[in-house]
């Protein structure tokens, strides 16, 4: 008997260590990032945040330019998805579903490279010629392939909040008289606005950490537009920046370029740290009312 | 039988709802479903219809709703007050439309890029197409709650069709372009020259190789993993910050995977199929983690309890008992984890390759079909005269579908065990 | 219910592991393999070489890497020890050898090369056959962004560089004696300048010779167009030598595979491809 609760003392002790493998990634991760990054934070100093990569070594256009094709993604992504799954989890009838679920999950296995692909092949002269662009290659398509990227998160998790909202509370509204859509717009959705929320920062980190397709369709370029507002140019994006640069990068551009990783590293953290808390307190509220 | 009939359509009825109104109102739907289509698909395909037809198209629209708002005055005042407004914004527009200029440059405004007339009309077509489409829905419906409902929805519907476009484009455009080059020869051939002749084996076998490699270091964590999650540490501190750490690593962008590649495998394991199916074990994982969780987390708590009243120590319940009908959802979880890995790029481009060869070892650089398409991306205007060119972007359609295809078929399959696992319970 | 024994499953599933391992280990103990990777100029090159080089050679294999890492990034990982022949379009630069000490840079010169300003045909036909180098500063530095002001049709150009670092964008600045330019986009290979400009109506880059096509015509700088005759002379203002560094003398392997490139055979397979042989 002694015996065997060791046995099973030492089984715990494994997969106590396994699971503690994640840890031990991220903190690597971490660790051998922040180790290169530290000369770029030490000898560019408070120019890391200047918009002129090429003599100053500043992240702050890159920076610029994953706020604006991370906004942009968003604009497109938040209505569209979060109406994908309402329509999904409320109005579609059961096959409907059935047949539109697993279209959506192939819509999120595409590879990036593939989206790339067609962004530059497809998208890039279409924007061109639309706009009558100098040339597509720009923020503006950036934005718009991200943001199809991040369509499937923001459907699958409006889908997840709303079904997870009690039957009974929709059923009381209905019962009180209410159309499906007012039961929608006045009960279901609010209750499970919370979730949607908490999810859709997911929707962020990956928007903001997208690279392959970004890099087809941006360009590598390190001159940040002059305005805000011209999407209508390329311009950096952390992510591009490295995977473009990192080849001939030498020198301390180098650790900027882990510097970048650094800062994508931290705002993506962040964002997944609030998105679970979120989803913490959510499971506690519904547990407990 | 005429009973029955009489019930279901009453005849009164039908001449009260079908009345000269209600056609009125039906037009102006039809009308406007028309014209964000037809918007849509100018802006979609950039086929302009012509700049003089564009006044013409919103004057019959303007009248079309003008008589609607007309004749709904009856029914809802305030509603239909709306409508007369819009009718009269579409009368502007027809009045603007006559003494616009063919192209609104942005460059005033820092921007650098112009407007074309055209594209400013056919915009214009699809929002005011689905502005007219809601307005005449609730006129058709008598302003009731129910006529927003149907307003509601024929939005939500129009949302659907517009997220399925991306895709049928991409699933389209892949197929279409990629099928012509894909021979028997290219599927078992070595890559030759720049990638505009030969096959793409190599990449193919890398592929497998890259997934093989995952299957061996992060299936087995992930699983361990998540077995210590659901089955040993109930409320544990641990548990919480472990849940942490996989949904941090989770939110990962793949490139810094690729820098944290370089900054630690390739110091150890060089520059090769180690390194990449290493980093690519550590992106699967959390995937794996999470869906091995849940996948425990659905059989049932008496189960386990059963078999621990029996004398079944904790260990062999998990393995006899908890394992065996959790296996279809965690094989679904780790075949789409995997799947995702697999398509990923930015983790390997800094130790791939453009192999002419099988890969000799696991030291060698690595081949896979993401990088490689995204080579022959990079390549694809490069060297040579237009056929090679043209060569090239065929092998790089191809090379799409062929990736494309096998993370289908991982999702079918992935969705195939899951349906048959749903039955079983 | 099926009965799996997971611990099974798992000790075939190493077993099977392990059998890969030891197969493709013996493979590769049949060849011995070159690593080799870098300037994105020297990579058509690279391949083609090592494309004809397999297969006159089994016991040797050489693995191009791609996409191309750059110039710099060839250097860098040779100097790390993860390849064997770093490739290069330029120079080894002084930061780069002081960083380091203890590999001994030796330079493979393979062949030449000039850097040629293309443009798109639409352009080309429209009368831009050629710039002199003051015209050339101005549209980089965005003083002129019109094709108008040099001799072109009324569009506004659309300016295609190399990202910074590389060999191409380092010869090319020094050449024309800028510092910072206001292109449009940014690229991470030759390759992929080409296709922009070919792509488009308006474009301006710059690429290696090899690089140069009927879709992409090179335009006569002061009157000079970039040939083999040009560019040995020195009368082309752009030039440059294309590199393979290794780690001290190229031996062994990598020695066959140089001295393969430097070959006639080899220097062949280099003037097809568009560059100047030694």
């Amino acid at each position: 008997m002694k015996k065997k609760l060791s046995k099973e003392h030492i089984i715990q002790g494994i997969f106590l260590l396994i699971a503690s493998f994640s840890i031990f990634i991220i903190f690597f991760i971490f660790f051998f990032l922040f180790k290169e990054a530290i000369p770029a934070f030490i000898e560019v100093g408070g120019d890391i945040f200047s918009t002129d990569f090429s003599n100053e070594l500043g992240l702050g256009g890159a920076i610029r330019g994953s706020l604006i094709v991370t906004g942009g993604a968003l604009l497109i992504a938040y209505p569209l998805g979060i109406g994908g799954g309402i329509f999904l989890s409320e109005v579609a009838s059961v096959w409907i579903r059935r047949i539109l679920k697993p279209i959506i999950e192939v819509l999120a296995g595409i590879p990036s490279v593939v989206y790339g692909f067609i962004g530059a092949i497809i998208l890039v002269p279409f924007l061109t010629d639309s706009f009558r662009m100098i040339s597509g290659f720009s923020l503006l398509a950036g934005g718009l392939i991200i943001g199809v990227m991040t369509l499937p998160i923001i459907i699958s998790i409006s889908d997840d909040s709303l079904k997870s909202v009690p039957r009974e509370i929709k059923e009381a509204s209905l019962a009180l008289g209410a159309t499906p859509w007012q039961t929608i717009k006045k009960v279901t959705f609010p209750a499970a606005s919370s979730g949607i929320f908490a999810g859709a920062t997911l929707g962020v980190g990956k928007a903001l950490g997208e690279t392959m397709a970004v890099l087809m369709v941006v360009s590598a370029i390190t001159r940040a537009p002059d305005s805000w507002f011209d999407i209508f140019e390329s311009g950096p994006v952390l992510t591009s920046l490295i995977a473009g640069h990192w080849g001939e990068a030498y020198g301390l551009k180098v650790n900027v370029l882990f510097a970048a990783g650094v800062f994508l590293f931290i705002i993506v953290s962040v964002m997944s740290i609030i998105s679970e808390i979120m989803q913490y307190r959510i499971e506690k509220k519904f547990k407990g009312g | 039988m005429r009973n029955v009939f009489g019930k279901i359509i009453n005849t009164k009825m039908l001449y009260e709802y079908v009345s000269l109104q209600r056609l009125l109102f039906l037009l102006s739907l039809c009308l406007s479903c028309l014209y964000a289509l037809a918007g849509f698909t100018i802006v979609a395909t950039l086929n302009y219809i012509g700049e003089d037809i564009y006044g013409y198209l919103f004057l019959i629209f303007g009248i079309c709703f003008l008589l609607t708002g007309i004749s709904s005055i009856k029914i809802n005042k305030k509603k239909s007050v709306r409508i007369l407004i819009f009718s009269l914004i579409l009368f502007l527009i027809v009045f603007v439309s006559t003494a616009y200029p063919s192209s609104v440059g942005l460059q005033d405004y820092g921007l650098s890029a112009s407007l074309t007339y055209n594209m400013i009309f056919s915009i214009g077509l699809i929002i005011f197409g689905l502005i007219g489409a809601l307005l005449s829905l609730g006129a058709l419906f008598n302003f009731k709650p129910l006529g927003n409902q149907y307003g509601a929805y024929f939005l939500l519907v129009v949302c659907m069709l517009i997220i399925l476009y991306p895709l049928v484009i991409i699933i389209g455009q892949v197929t279409i372009n990629g099928a012509p080059g894909i021979t028997w020869e290219f599927l078992t051939s070595d890559v030759r020259g720049l990638g505009e002749s030969g096959g793409i084996l190599p990449a193919i076998v890398g592929t497998l190789l890259l997934m093989f490699i995952m299957f061996v270091i992060a299936v087995p964590l992930g699983i361990g993993a998540a077995i210590y999650l659901e089955e040993y540490a109930g409320g544990h501190f641990m548990v919480r910050v472990i849940k942490m750490a996989v949904s941090i690593l989770r939110g990962v962008p793949s490139i810094v995977f690729g820098l944290f590649a370089l900054a630690f495998f390739v110091p150890i394991f060089g520059i090769s199929f180690l390194t990449g199916g290493l980093v690519l074990s550590f992106y699967a994982l959390p995937m794996i983690i999470r869906s091995s969780a849940e996948a425990l987390k659905s059989i049932p708590q008496g189960l386990r309890e059963g078999s621990l009243a029996l004398g079944a120590t904790k260990w062999q319940t998990i393995r006899r008992v908890v394992l065996p009908p959790s296996l279809p959802g965690i094989i679904t979880g780790v075949v789409l984890g995997i799947g995702e890995a697999a398509g990923e790029t930015a983790p390997l481009l800094f130790v791939s390759t453009l192999i002419i060869k099988m890969p000799p070892n696991l030291l060698g650089m690595v081949a896979s079909l993401p990088t490689h398409l995204y080579t022959l991306f990079g390549m694809r205007g490069g060297l040579g005269d237009e056929v090679e060119v043209a060569a090239r972007m065929q092998n790089a359609w191809s090379t799409a579908l062929i990736l494309l295809t096998i993370i289908l078929i991982l999702n079918v399959v992935a969705l195939v065990i899951r349906e048959k696992f749903r039955k079983e319970f | 219910m099926k009965k799996i024994n997971t611990l099974r499953t798992l000790a075939v599933l190493a077993g099977v592991f392990a059998l890969t391992a030891f197969m493709s280990g013996c493979i590769g103990s049949e060849s011995e393999m070159v690593k080799l990777n870098g300037s994105s100029t020297v990579f058509p090159i690279a391949q083609r070489c090592a494309e004809k080089f397999d297969q006159e050679h089994d016991d040797i294999t050489v693995e191009v890497g791609a996409p191309p890492i750059g110039s710099g990034g060839g250097i860098t990982q040779l100097g790390e020890g993860n390849i064997h022949i770093g490739a290069a379009s330029r120079e080894i630069k002084q930061t780069e050898i002081d960083k380091f000490p203890n590999v001994d840079f030796t330079d493979n010169v393979i062949a030449f090369d000039g850097v040629a300003v293309i443009v798109s045909k639409d352009i080309y036909d429209a009368g831009v056959t050629g710039l002199t180098t003051a015209q050339l500063v101005d549209i980089y530095v965005g003083t002129v962004t019109n094709w108008m002001d040099v001799g072109g049709p009324d569009r506004q150009i659309n300016i295609n560089e190399r990202e910074e670092g590389s060999g191409t964008h380092d010869t090319f600045m020094a050449a024309i004696d800028i510092e910072e330019t206001v292109a449009n986009q940014a690229w991470p290979s030759n390759a992929e300048v080409k296709s922009a400009v070919s792509n488009s109506d308006n474009g301006i880059g710059y690429v290696g010779l090899g690089y140069v096509s009927n879709s992409t015509p090179a335009l006569k700088l002061d009157g000079i167009a970039p040939s083999e005759t040009t560019i040995k002379a020195g009368t082309y203002p752009i030039s440059r030598s294309l590199h393979m560094y290794t780690d001290g003398a190229p031996k062994g392997a990598v020695k066959v595979f140089i001295d393969f490139v430097q070959s006639s055979a080899g220097q062949d397979i280099i003037a097809d491809a568009g560059f100047i042989r030694l």
